[in-house]
């Protein structure tokens, strides 16, 4: 589903990637672990172009997302982010928060659907839907996925109500709005207090169950070696070592992995 | 002081049994139209011109759309108000063959003019939101510009509320250069009733009154305003 070619990142002089390769198949559960600094992020947000790559390519379903051409937007619509510290829009409500995105590419498709229409262009009859439909739609979705993370009856108060925990569930969620095919999550619970890091957790492991694609970059080693079906270790710019979850934490076989396992395990 | 109280009786019978009081009210309507209108205008014009000027660089569009603002910043603040309007209205208009009312012409210029600043102030306001938004945004496939009008701006709007004020405060004070260009406005008025009756003590003063009483009133408005924002997100 997505393959990393070759990826390089430098930050003026600061060569952070030298070099990644990676594939990442339908319904695999990716674990990227590596000491602070050591280009977790950086790597994470090159899949979606949020830093564009200084050389290599990203392939998602098979197109180059390094490719200046390629529409990023609708590409990262199927390839969602869920971030350390939420970045929940804070001047909308928790509904409006999972629906904004979702009403604005219907809309859009809706928009062009009409324009192919009128210009007797082909085009899907399913996209031409009134701007109710839509939000109705959307709505609806929404409420129910804030019922799989039991915060319906947060829907109209605004992120800033919210505990921490609370704020990823609904980020987790409302990039389920979208109903991507992988979803990105950096470091999904290092700003919570250590008491939400569970239900989080939970709504991951749930997320896993249910076979979604997961690239997770995380400092919470059991969760990794419960979930993973893979993990990378980075360190230097480059993937020192993968494997199973048995494979790398059991056996180790990098000194730099052993190393970095035995201080954080 | 019974010199001043003649003085006084004199406007007064100019200001109201000889109908100044008309031409007031016109400058005051004047006044208000150029000063809220080209605050609209200049916080279209300014956003519009802070958004490309936070916009990502490596392309080719937006670094010339920048180029463009920057020109467009830099004359608008480099160069007194009265100057801008006697070249809208006395070369540039004439030239482009537009044919504007006075008013008008203020209008467009202190949008023009406010648009400039505005920028800089949207553009500090754009700075001050969380770049977490943004990234948010664009991490869900929102375009740039649509993240900015849903997500970004809208925050940084309540951010600069109180500079905001202070602009159109400027704007209603610099509303008395528009006579220049021979729109009626509150100094006209009360110059001409000065001119009626050879005595401009007092009209002058009441010129300072009425600008000051309009400030006041204004003030006023923008603090009710900040208040109930501020109670509407207590807990941010
Ligand atoms: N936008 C940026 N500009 C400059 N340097 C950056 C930027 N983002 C990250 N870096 C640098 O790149 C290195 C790797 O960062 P990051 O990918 O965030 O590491 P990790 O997530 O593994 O802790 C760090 O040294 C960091 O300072
Ligand atoms: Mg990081």
């Amino acid at each position: 589903m997505i393959e990393v070619c070759n990826l390089h990142k430098s930050f003026g002089d600061l060569q952070v990637l030298k070099g990644v390769d990676l594939t990442i198949k339908q319904g695999e559960i990716v674990v990227i672990l590596g000491p602070s600094g050591s280009g977790k992020s950086t790597l994470l947000r090159c899949l979606n172009c949020m830093e564009d790559p200084t050389a290599g390519n990203i392939y998602f379903h098979g197109v180059d997302l390094t490719d200046m051409k390629v529409d990023i937007n609708v590409h990262r619509q199927k390839m969602c982010m869920v971030f350390q510290h939420f970045n929940l829009f804070n001047n909308k409500t928790v509904l409006e928060n999972l629906t904004l995105a979702p009403i604005y590419v219907a809309k859009k498709k809706a928009r062009a659907a009409k324009w192919a229409k009128l210009l007797g262009r082909p085009y899907e009859v399913a996209d031409i839907r009134s701007n109710k439909e839509i939000s109705d739609e959307a709505e609806a979705r929404a409420m129910e996925l804030l019922g799989v993370v039991d915060l319906q009856d947060k829907a109209a108060e605004y992120p800033s109500k919210l505990s921490g925990g609370q704020k990823q569930r609904v980020a987790i969620v409302r990039a389920l709005a979208m109903n991507p095919d992988v979803m990105l999550f950096d470091e999904p619970t290092s700003a919570l207090d250590p008491e939400m890091v569970g239900e989080v957790l939970e709504v991951m492991r749930d997320l896993a169950k249910a076979g979604m694609t997961m690239v997770i970059v995380t400092h919470e080693m059991g969760f990794a070696r419960e979930v993973a079906s893979r993990v990378l270790f980075i360190d230097e710019g480059v993937i020192q070592e993968e494997g199973t979850p048995d494979e790398i934490f059991n056996h180790p076989q990098n000194p730099r992995t052993q190393s970095f396992l035995s201080k954080v395990l | 002081m019974g010199n001043f109280e003649l003085k006084l009786a004199t406007f007064w019978r100019e200001f109201y049994a000889n109908g100044g009081y008309n031409m007031v009210l016109e400058g005051l309507k004047n006044t208000l139209i150029i000063a809220v209108l080209g605050l609209l205008i200049g916080s279209v014009i300014g956003t519009v011109i802070a958004a490309v000027r936070v916009m990502p660089k490596y392309k080719v569009l937006p670094r010339v759309l920048n180029g463009i603002c920057s020109v467009y910043v830099s004359f608008f603040r480099g160069t007194p108000m009265v100057v801008q309007l006697l070249v809208f209205y006395y070369v540039l208009f004439p030239l482009m063959g537009v044919n504007m009312t006075s008013v008008m012409v203020s209008v467009m210029v202190f949008g023009l003019n406010s648009g400039a600043y505005i920028s800089e102030i949207m553009r500090g306001g754009i700075l001050s939101v969380d770049p977490g938004q943004m990234e948010g945004g664009r991490a869900m496939g929102l375009s740039f510009s649509a993240t900015m009008m849903k997500i970004v701006i809208p925050q940084a709007v309540k951010n600069i509320l109180p500079t905001m004020g202070n602009e159109f405060i400027t704007l209603i004070k610099e509303t008395s250069i528009v006579s220049f260009v021979g729109a009626s406005d509150l100094y006209k008025a009360f110059n001409l009733m000065g001119t009626n009756t050879y005595e401009f003590m007092v009209p002058y003063l009441a010129m300072a009154v009425v600008y000051i009483v309009m400030v006041l009133i204004i003030t006023l408005l923008i603090r009710l305003m900040e208040r109930r924002l501020r109670k509407s997100d207590r807990s941010m």
